[in-house]
């Protein structure tokens, strides 16, 4: 149900939670990345045992994901009612 | 002793379902819960390899297969069927827990079955079933909704019945084993398993139907019917080289759907396609540890959807929302609900502990073992990617959007113990993954938890966690919008009616212009025949009986001259 605004409730956090948990993320990343000079996985493939390739796989993936989903909504995307308002 | 074709838990199941709407409250619940647990327990004490048959007509049927691919579908199903009761325990509808044990027991009798006839039979009855969950919520666009799954569910269940008229003329054998695609008839049951199994283009009644269900009604839906067609697959198709490709399709297009969706359980519904395609991929290299990874994946992927799905449909009953748009900031009001959503994330995403990453990582090791690179890393980007559309977004939008414009409390208790009995679950597979080894068709010799794995997967799910973020703070990302994306039902929701209005529009122009046409021609033949015909026309003149007797002569005569 709808209320009034109501400031106990959930709001947009402050720029520097924002910023801080920002930097977790960051420094959580980085910590991922210290362990793969030391343990050398063992892959079916030569490719998969360079360090850092899954760090790498993800990031591209993620950001080539986004790209993609930001051009197809271009081309499907349609009103609330289109199917609605059929023939 | 029973007789042969009642001793089957399936049928226990759908027995129950049958009996429930005229059972007082208390019972009907007791019967809700009870049935999936005597299932269970019965499944589980019937010795492996074990077959029942019955002959009809002059065929054997074969009721009841125990081997191993069954039975670690049949418990999941019993398991799925339990929390789905408890979670609707707070329902006083008659018709929902009967259409949903029926549903389950129809799915469990169909994964018992031993022969193409009883499989089929079973397959109908999901379909009706099922459909009986969409009607029941009683609203005009889940009825228009329901009508379209059935359409689709039916056509599966003809082309099933199709090959395998022609597999059981060709070969005289009924039984459900191995197919292949040159089997008689087995691209028809293919097809019939694709439409099920949600194939690309052939997917988007499921993404069409569950969102529409009622809130307990997805949580059933979303166990049975997709994974059913799964273990067909693993059955009938295990090692068919086409499917690795169709299943890679699987795993990445759908995410972008899942990325635009604004309605939640939609989103849900499309990364449920993408989990399927990492089983079809394991159906389609078929090696043991394959099959063994399809087997765990569906079953972690039934617990960790399901509690996707309550936890959603939980927000869903407490707000009337359900639109990533409206929501957002509920995780103050339900703490709990947003605690599950998140495990159930976890677990999706494939974080290690969590139940996703231990059925994962066996379909990745299967694939790596064949030498599969391509399809290796679209398997990985595709298990990077689940975190982007829908381990950070399902509850960053339901629990964690700012929004301080709804109000409400935490679901009803039975609703919390479902979601919380899932969510151990899906914690307990992840812990001790030997627990859910120890149910797969295949004997299992496999670790996930090495140190090089744990470090992979981590690293997978920070820099994609870091994608999201960069792309977020950069405003690319793209925001829930109210508005339609469209999909393959497009084709059957506006070409083909439009297609149909054009034919419409054609057929009274042309029956204008031709009826006019035929309309003259007609009168002009009638005047025609009149001119000969009528009061004064030459056939009608009356002729004296001499003229006739002479023109008779004459053409005897004629005959005569000619034969000679």
């Amino acid at each position: 149900m709808l209320i009034e605004r109501n400031p106990q409730k959930f709001r947009r956090p402050s720029t520097t939670a924002r910023r801080r948990w920002a930097w977790v993320l960051y420094i959580v990343c980085a910590l991922t990345l210290v362990p793969s000079l030391f343990i050398h996985p063992h892959s079916e493939f030569g490719f998969a045992e360079i360090p850092g390739f899954h760090a790498l796989l993800a990031f591209v993936t993620g950001c080539v994901l986004v790209l993609v989903a930001i051009v197809v909504r271009r081309i499907i995307i349609r009103p609330e009612d289109y199917y609605e308002h059929r023939t | 002793m029973l007789p042969v074709w009642l001793n089957n838990p399936g049928l226990l199941l759908i027995l129950a379902g049958c009996v429930i709407p005229i059972l007082p409250y208390r019972l009907r619940m007791a019967v809700l819960l009870g049935a999936p647990i005597a299932g269970l327990a019965w499944l589980w004490q019937i010795p492996l390899g074990t077959t029942t048959q019955i002959s009809l007509l002059e065929y054997t049927l074969t009721p009841l297969r125990v081997d191993g691919l069954a039975f670690t579908f049949g418990v999941i199903f019993n398991v799925a069927a339990f929390l789905s009761g408890l979670y609707m325990w707070h329902t006083h509808s008659r018709l929902e827990p009967a259409a949903a044990l029926i549903y389950a027991g129809s799915a469990l009798g169909a994964v018992l079955a031993g022969d193409l006839i009883t499989l089929f039979m079973f397959w109908e009855v999901t379909a009706i079933a099922s459909a009986l969950l969409l009607v029941i919520r009683g609203l005009r666009d889940a009825m228009i909704v329901a009508r379209r799954y059935l359409l689709v569910q039916i056509a599966s269940g003809l082309f099933l019945m199709g090959g395998a008229a022609i597999y059981i003329h060709a070969t005289g054998d009924l039984a459900f084993g191995h197919l292949g695609l040159d089997a008689p008839g087995s691209w028809l049951i293919l097809l019939a398993f694709g439409i099920k199994a949600a194939f690309p283009l052939l997917h988007n009644w499921l993404q069409d139907a569950y969102p529409s269900a009622s809130a307990t009604g997805t949580v059933v839906l979303s166990a049975f019917t997709t994974k059913m067609a799964i273990y067909a697959l693993a059955r009938g198709y295990a090692g068919t080289d086409l499917l690795v490709p169709i299943g890679a399709v699987m795993t990445i297009f759908p995410i972008i759907y899942a990325m635009l969706a604004n309605d939640l359980r939609r989103v849900l519904s499309y990364s449920l396609n993408v989990q399927l395609g990492f089983m079809v991929v394991a159906v389609g290299i078929g090696t043991e540890l394959a099959i063994n990874g399809a087997a765990a994946h569906a079953v972690t992927h039934i617990l960790y959807k399901a509690l996707l799905f309550m936890t959603i449909g939980a927000v869903l009953r407490q707000t009337g929302h359900v639109r990533a748009t409206e929501l957002g900031g509920l995780a103050r009001q339900m703490p709990w609900t947003a605690a599950f959503c998140v495990i159930g994330a976890a677990s999706i995403s494939a974080f290690p502990l969590m139940a996703g990453f231990v059925s994962k990582s066996l379909i990745l090791a299967a694939v790596a073992h064949e030498h599969w690179a391509g399809i290796w890393v679209t398997l990985s980007a595709a298990s990077a990617g689940a975190l982007l559309y829908v381990g950070i977004k399902i509850p960053y939008f339901a629990f964690f959007a700012p929004n301080d414009q709804i109000e409400c409390e935490e679901p009803p208790r039975n609703m919390q113990i479902a979601m919380g009995l899932t969510a151990a679950a899906c914690i307990l597979l992840g812990l001790v993954p030997s627990l859910l080894y120890s149910i797969l068709p295949y004997p299992v010799d496999y670790n996930p938890y090495t140190a090089s794995h744990i470090v992979t997967q981590l690293q997978l799910l920070a820099f994609s966690a870091l994608a999201f973020w960069l792309a977020w703070r950069a405003g690319l990302y793209p925001r829930p919008k109210r508005a339609v994306h469209l999909d393959t039902d497009w084709v059957y929701r506006m070409l083909l009616p439009r297609f149909g209005y054009v034919a419409e529009r054609l057929y009274h122009a042309s029956l204008n212009k031709l009826g006019g046409g035929l309309g003259s021609l007609a009168q002009t033949g009638m005047a025609r025949l009149r001119l000969r015909y009528d009061a004064r026309g030459v056939m009608s003149r009356t002729w004296s009986t001499g003229w006739m007797v002479l023109w008779v002569a004459i053409l005897l005569v004629v005959y005569l001259v000619m034969y000679y």
